[in-house]
């Protein structure tokens, strides 16, 4: 078979927009297992009231560990923080999640809202 | 493609002049290509039968359709209404590419029969179910590039049907590169008993000794079967491998 071609992944591109709380906020469910999911990009949203901290944690396969992956991010009010700082590219994730594993966001106080966007290595 | 057996439609497609071997469940036949015409649909929005386009549901499957024109939904795109035409016999030889990729083709050759391609040890395909196999899509098959993965060679007076499922979290209406070659072709009559003018290329053909490209209609462990309106209107003589190897040649 061929590889996956780079027009396929931009039919797959999924872009989900969350309410990332103080406790762990799920980005999607589990990544079906046999799957891995390629992280392009997570963008955040200061909540327009004060600055904020932000935590992104895998949650691994075994249901109890949360890894960290980016630790307090800080989050100005008025600001927008994208992950990648520098572009993003589709073929250039920031994180793979394997399958069975989860992604989740906290934030210090309040609320904030977050896009992030992937792709599947297969349908 | 990889060279690891699949190939771009384009290259397998033949040229007038060329020969093949056709296998029906009858037996084989033997021809010369006299004139041959490409055919394209491109791009095919799937529709359905009151010509409505088909916009499959995210994780959902649509039941078997043809491939209707959408400009008359009536037609099949890929019936052949008589069994000859300007007085030669006439077959459809070609693939389909497809997108997006997501949407999952199982093919029933013909219609409303057992879905091929699977392995010979497995249960029924359910693609009501988005079975993992049994199907080809846009990635085995690309829309911009249909390949053999799945190739279709059809005889006239027989509908193809396919079902589709989606493995997207979003809807899609699946769109195809319907790409075809149309032959004409002079069929060569075998004579099992004593020395006959076309035995000979029969056999050669039979025997490898000429080039000629070796097409199952149907499905490989399924081969259609000719009918007896196609044989009567062909003069088909249908024979086993063996026969035509050991024809007599003077």
């Amino acid at each position: 078979m061929p590889p996956i071609t780079r027009e396929e992944i931009r039919e797959r591109l999924q872009t989900v927009n969350v309410y990332i709380t103080t406790a762990r906020t799920p980005f999607f469910d589990a990544v079906d297992e046999r799957k891995i999911r390629y992280v392009v990009a997570i963008t955040l949203f200061g909540d327009r009231v004060s600055t904020r901290e932000v935590y992104i944690e895998k949650l691994e396969e075994d249901g109890t560990t949360y890894t960290p992956k980016f630790d307090s991010i800080n989050l100005a009010p008025p600001e927008k923080v994208q992950l990648p700082v520098e572009g993003k590219d589709i073929e250039n994730p920031i994180m793979s999640l394997e399958g069975g594993t989860r992604l989740y966001g906290r934030v210090s106080g309040n609320s904030i809202t977050a896009t992030i966007e992937y792709w599947d290595n297969d349908v | 493609m990889d060279g690891k057996g699949i190939s771009p439609i384009v290259e397998r497609l033949l040229l007038p002049n060329h020969l093949m071997a056709l296998e029906f469940r009858e037996g084989w036949l033997f021809a010369r290509v006299a004139r041959r015409r490409l055919l394209h649909y491109k791009p095919y929005s799937l529709v359905d039968s009151l010509g409505a386009t088909i916009n499959i549901a995210a994780s959902s499957t649509r039941a078997e359709v043809w491939l209707r024109d959408p400009r008359n939904f009536k037609n099949d795109i890929l019936y052949l209404d008589t069994t000859t035409d300007t007085g030669f016999p006439w077959i459809l030889h070609g693939a389909i590419g497809w997108k997006p990729h997501q949407i999952f083709v199982y093919p029933r050759i013909p219609e409303g029969s057992d879905i091929p391609g699977k392995f010979p040890n497995i249960d029924p395909i359910k693609p009501s179910a988005g079975d993992f196999t049994g199907y080809y899509s846009g990635h085995e098959s690309p829309y911009d590039e249909p390949t053999d993965f799945m190739e279709y060679v059809i005889r006239p007076l027989i509908h193809i049907g396919h079902e589709f499922y989606n493995q997207d979290s979003r809807a899609h209406n699946p769109v195809a590169n319907i790409l075809f070659a149309l032959y004409h072709f002079q069929l060569f009559k075998p004579t099992l008993t004593g020395v006959a003018p076309q035995n000979r290329v029969i056999r050669d053909i039979a025997l490898r000794h000429v080039p000629a490209a070796f097409l199952t209609v149907g499905f490989t462990s399924h081969p259609l079967d000719l009918g007896d309106t196609v044989i009567k209107d062909w003069d088909a003589v249908p024979i086993a491998l063996d026969q035509a190897q050991a024809l007599e040649v003077g």
